[in-house]
């Protein structure tokens, strides 16, 4: 657990405010993403997000991390200054990794981008190995975090397996130190096994860092097992949301508790209330 | 790529039994319909012709293949130039594509004279043509690949403030390779042609002594098997080029993950 968090040496709140009021996303072809979203997150929360095809989550995920244009609406971060610095992570459906880097270069893409903006530390004479050799130990920290083997480390995206690279592309997303991780069906293409292994990683990573997630899915027990709201769209229209009050972790008999199925059945209501 | 030693017999041998059976039946027709030396000489005459003027034909293929390596070259680096502008500038592209068009629909034989016309009987002619009949592959691939890019990469870099320089040095450009060597594989072929057709145009007893010139003169000597001579040396240019292209793409695409079925 030691190492992965402590290199950066700006002192930044964990975890990112999100306060959004009125929010709307009509696209440029008439078509309406979602419509009159008010929403406030708290910083450190866990939330899920779910919903149907095409009711506009992945919509709001885009609009959070500065993708997609509102057409009206307020949104405000705490602290403020969105995705320029690194402050915020994504992770995408696919891995979406380059194919021409190996896993560790993948991991420190972020840090080359965002290198003017985040301060990297400087080294004397302002050499250039410097930086490199920093960008090579935090991600590799990072690749270690998401449970990779060094021997991996080198190896290009083709020839690691579709849950590897899902966990590249996590560390890729968290080494920048981001306030707030956004993360759109991460699993979504993966078998429920890995499905299983890789919700619990990011709900590791959160019980350890405790910054901001919001993670968007169409799986109701994978919402509710790790998020503690859930909240629920459909027709691009937020239809209400579930309060999970359940400790972490939550593996084990945690997950097979009434509760939970309780907070499920809750969002399977809504849902079909909603006429999903 | 594993095992090369053991298939090598295996590709060896049909690709030598064919060349038997084709040489026996060129001896047959011959022999069977009395044809004269000057329509279809026989194969050892050929071979003969092919040893007694070997300095003219490895510098005639040597002239040849130069102008086509510098041409394909020059039009590797003009065509990802003007593929990267025109990627970038949509009303450039627009306006520009019709005219690079032409470049691929114009017969070769229409410029080349044209062409000697205004750079003289030299060696930079004939890399001139080549370029033309180079190029439009190159900027098409190029093009095209450079706006291929993956759309959640190229979220990535915009998540990351990445201007557009930078998206296109570190994503762009790198993700177009794949597209940009299959062009270059089509180019390569055209390549040697068109520097044969260079070499026609220039014709003998100018600075220039490529595969075409020789065949040129041949022709009004009618030494039909220097002719046919003269034709696999210049098959034996566009091989070599060939392979030399497709060493450098498979050299380079092992760092992508996209298998070149060479």
């Amino acid at each position: 657990m030691e190492g992965a968090g402590n290199h950066q040496c700006t002192v930044r709140p964990k975890g990112m405010e999100v306060a959004a009021t009125g929010l709307s996303v009509r696209f440029a072809d008439g078509s309406v993403g979602f419509e009159n979203v008010d929403l406030q997150i708290d910083a450190g929360q866990f939330v899920g997000i779910v919903g149907p095809s095409g009711c506009g989550k992945t919509t709001l995920l885009r609009v959070l991390a500065g993708l997609q244009s509102t057409s009206s609406g307020t949104l405000s971060f705490n602290p403020p200054g969105k995705s320029q610095g690194g402050q915020l992570g994504f992770v995408f459906q696919k891995a979406a990794l380059m194919p021409w880097r190996n896993a560790w270069q993948n991991v420190a893409l972020p840090l080359e981008l965002t290198r003017r903006t985040i301060g990297e530390p400087k080294t004397e004479g302002g050499e250039e190995s410097g930086p490199i050799v920093d960008r090579y130990a935090r991600a590799c920290d990072w690749l270690r975090e998401v449970g990779l083997q060094e021997a991996d480390f080198i190896k290009r995206p083709d020839q690691l397996s579709g849950g590897m690279q899902m966990r590249v592309s996590i560390a890729r997303a968290l080494v920048t130190n981001p306030a707030m991780l956004l993360l759109d069906e991460p699993f979504s293409a993966l078998d429920d096994l890995l499905r299983t292994r890789l919700g619990m990683l990011v709900q590791r990573l959160w019980m350890h860092e405790k910054r901001t997630v919001v993670m968007v899915t169409h799986n109701i027990q994978e919402a509710v097992q790790l998020s503690q709201r859930v909240l629920v769209m459909n027709r691009g229209n937020l239809e209400g949301e579930v309060e999970v009050d359940l400790p972490y972790p939550r593996e084990g008999s945690i997950a097979r508790s009434p509760k939970l199925l309780h907070c499920m059945e809750q969002v399977s209501d809504l849902l079909e209330k909603a006429g999903a | 790529m594993k095992g090369g030693g053991r298939h090598l017999g295996g590709l060896i041998l049909p690709v030598v039994l064919v060349a038997t059976i084709v040489v026996f039946c060129w001896e047959a027709i011959i022999w069977a319909g009395d044809i004269h030396r000057v329509l279809l000489p026989r194969p050892l005459e050929v071979v003969r012709d092919a040893w007694e003027q070997r300095r003219a034909l490895l510098l005639g293929c040597m002239m040849t293949g130069w102008a086509a390596i510098a041409g394909l070259t020059a039009s590797i680096l003009l065509g990802t130039t003007i593929g990267i502008v025109f990627s970038q500038f949509r009303r450039v592209r627009v306006g520009f594509f019709p005219y690079v068009m032409f470049l691929q629909t114009v017969p070769i034989i229409g410029i080349a004279p044209l062409l000697v016309t205004w750079s003289g009987y030299e060696f930079r002619t004939v890399v001139y043509v080549v370029v033309i009949i180079s190029l439009f592959p190159i900027i098409n691939s190029v093009t095209t690949g450079l706006m291929a890019t993956e759309p959640q990469l190229k979220d990535l870099f915009r998540l990351y403030g990445a201007g557009r320089i930078r998206t296109l040095l570190k994503l762009r450009l790198p993700a177009a390779v794949p597209y940009m060597l299959v062009g270059v594989r089509t180019s390569g072929g055209l390549a040697v042609i068109g520097a044969i057709v260079g070499d026609f145009f220039i014709g003998f007893g100018g600075q220039h002594d490529g595969l075409g010139t020789l065949m040129l003169s041949w022709l009004n000597q009618q030494r039909t098997a220097s002719l046919i001579a003269a034709m696999f040396a210049s098959a034996v240019v566009g091989l070599v080029l060939y392979g030399l292209v497709n060493l450098i793409a498979v050299t380079l695409l092992k760092r992508w993950n996209r298998v070149f079925d060479a």
